[in-house]
């Protein structure tokens, strides 16, 4: 399998602080990828890093042989790079549907449909509307579309996001925390959720979790981040594995 | 709002709601045609007020953008039309385009600073806009200096006892209010709410910042502009001071009593901008102190506006008649 993401040398300062120093991963095509490490070892910095939220100091990131780092931050959708937010960004007084509705892109400019009550304008709606409905039954939330986002559970709302993300139609899905705030059962169905979609949409997956037995569930590949550096890649069994690992991991949990 | 039923927004024109709502909206429209004159001339200009308000909801409903420019946007308006008929010889249409296309251009400049300026600064920005406008036309020759322009006399703005540009307003307004539901409930509202909400989770979804935040400005301006020149119509004198920063606050101030959560909110606002001070004339400034104190304790109790208020009548008058 080829690399659909290589990360290469990143490195984030700001200020004094080294957030990452010279992050090395690859993320292959069709994988569900892992990125484990305690906290403040600099995972949502990585994350937006590809996602041009941060610009790196240095370093190369290089998408499906296109360099990121040259894209703004609103060309990554139309690439194919979508993401959730590990402190959610929803719009809470709106409901479920509007909220999936902005990972709705089209080809093309504003036109007058989009003025003016036409028939096409009802059609494009329509389409719209089914394409939200059809990425939210893909999370399994289709029965909440017209409630209001604000009224929801916080584990229903992770999900929202990554309903949203899944209508950009991307080709790689970048997951921050998916599992926080979620009991058991919900995580179960957040696995299963992730690996259909990989199976049915032919996604690669990124994401950023806490619950080792998430990752072990799901994970194909893992990249272990401590205090900015990359102290372990490979299978996930390797958190149980590598003796770095279970320093980093284990001595800062427990 | 919680009393909205689902869908209502997206099924908009189709649902008995809106078709209730839309037949209330066309007879209080029909009713000046058979009120008398001076009646008639308050619901012109309360369609005109109405035509600027809509507009300027779209920047600040939408995308959160405080605009006090507004009246910069009139004063085109009203000044490139007059110029074009005067000096140009161009009939009126045509000359109130030209003034919409110039005012959509200084519109996409006034959205330039939107970018680096937030909030407060912004609406300063903006407010020194309109101020800029204001004393600009009254300095050169070219715009009549302070004391304004005069435009010949138009047959159609007096026709009928006024009926005719009554409802051409009228007409004006309704074609605004419709293009204003359709950016609002369609992917240009989502985009300019998301915008609005996240600034950079809406980039993330391929929201262009700067592209959609200039599209706000311009649609607002070509409110402005099209409410401004029948404003000089309807006078048929365009004095500056009719177009003075104050008037930004006026229109600014009629979206905020109106309440944004609706299209016709805007709507209801202008009347009462323009009532108010019509209805106070005889004793001189009360209508300012008036209009200043309601809208204080509109904008405290209701900052949903009147649309909040009339929502929250309406849910207790439900409870009392079930």
């Amino acid at each position: 399998m080829t690399a659909l993401l290589e990360v290469s040398e990143i490195t984030v300062r700001f200020g004094g602080v080294r957030a990452l120093t010279g992050v090395n991963m690859q993320v292959a095509e069709g994988s569900v990828h892992g990125l484990i490490g305690p906290n403040g070892a600099g995972k949502t910095t990585l994350l937006n890093c590809i996602g041009r939220v941060i610009e790196p100091t240095e370093g190369r990131l290089v998408f499906a042989r296109d360099d990121l780092r040259a894209r703004p931050t609103h060309d990554l959708a139309r690439l194919g790079v979508a993401r959730t937010f590990q402190n959610l960004a929803l719009m809470d007084d709106r409901t479920v549907l509007d909220n999936v509705l902005v990972g709705l892109r089209r080809a093309g400019g504003f036109t007058l449909h989009d003025f003016l009550p036409t028939r096409r304008r009802f059609a494009l709606e329509a389409e719209d509307r089914a394409t939200a409905l059809a990425a939210l039954a893909q999370v399994d939330l289709q029965q909440f579309a017209h409630q209001k986002i604000g009224k929801l559970p916080y584990g229903y709302r992770k999900s929202i996001e990554i309903a949203r993300a899944l209508c950009t139609r991307p080709r790689l899905l970048m997951l921050d925390e998916p599992t926080a705030g979620l009991n058991p059962t919900e995580m179960d169905q957040l696995g299963i959720a992730v690996r259909r979609m990989r199976e049915t949409l032919g996604l690669t997956v990124l994401l950023i979790t806490h619950h080792i037995e998430f990752l072990l569930e799901v994970a194909d590949r893992v990249t272990v981040l401590d205090l900015g550096c990359v102290i372990a890649d490979g299978a996930p069994d390797l958190v149980h594995t590598d003796a770095r690992v279970r320093a980093a991991y284990l001595g800062a949990d427990e | 709002m919680g009393d909205v039923p689902f869908g209502s927004q997206e099924a908009g024109h189709t649902s008995p709601r809106s078709r209730v709502l839309l037949t209330v909206l066309v007879l209080v429209l029909v009713a000046p045609l058979f009120a008398t004159g001076y009646m008639r001339y308050v619901a012109t200009l309360w369609m005109i007020y109405a035509i600027a308000a809509v507009g300027l909801q779209i920047p600040i409903g939408l995308a959160a953008i405080y605009s006090f420019g507004h009246s910069a946007f009139m004063l085109v308006g009203a000044y490139a039309m007059a110029l074009a008929i005067m000096l140009g010889g161009w009939p009126v249409p045509i000359a109130m385009l030209a003034a919409l296309v110039l005012a959509a251009l200084v519109g996409a400049l006034l959205a330039l600073p939107s970018l680096r300026l937030s909030g407060f600064a912004l609406a300063i920005v903006t407010m020194g806009a309109s101020s800029l406008f204001f004393q600009s036309v009254k300095v050169f020759k070219l715009t009549g200096g302070p004391q304004g322009l005069f435009l010949p006399e138009f047959a159609f703005v007096k026709a009928m006892d006024g009926r005719a540009f009554y409802a051409i307003c009228a007409g004006l307004m309704m074609l605004g209010l419709m293009v204003s539901h359709c950016v609002e409930s369609g992917r240009i509202g989502r985009v300019l709410r998301a915008s609005a909400a996240n600034p950079l989770m809406a980039q993330s979804f391929g929201v262009h910042l700067m592209r959609v935040r200039t599209l706000a400005f311009v649609i607002s301006a070509v409110y402005g502009s099209i409410a401004g020149s029948l404003l000089g119509l309807s006078t048929s004198y365009i004095a500056p001071e009719a177009y003075a920063p104050d008037l930004s606050i006026q229109v600014f101030a009629a979206v905020m009593i109106g309440g944004m959560a609706r299209a016709w909110g805007p709507v209801l606002g202008a009347l009462f901008i323009v009532l108010i001070p019509e209805l106070t004339q005889s004793v001189q400034n009360l209508g300012a102190i008036v209009y200043a104190l309601i809208f204080i304790a509109v904008s405290t109790v209701y900052p949903g506006g009147l649309q909040q208020m009339i929502s929250g009548l309406r849910a207790r008058l439900g409870k009392r008649v079930p």
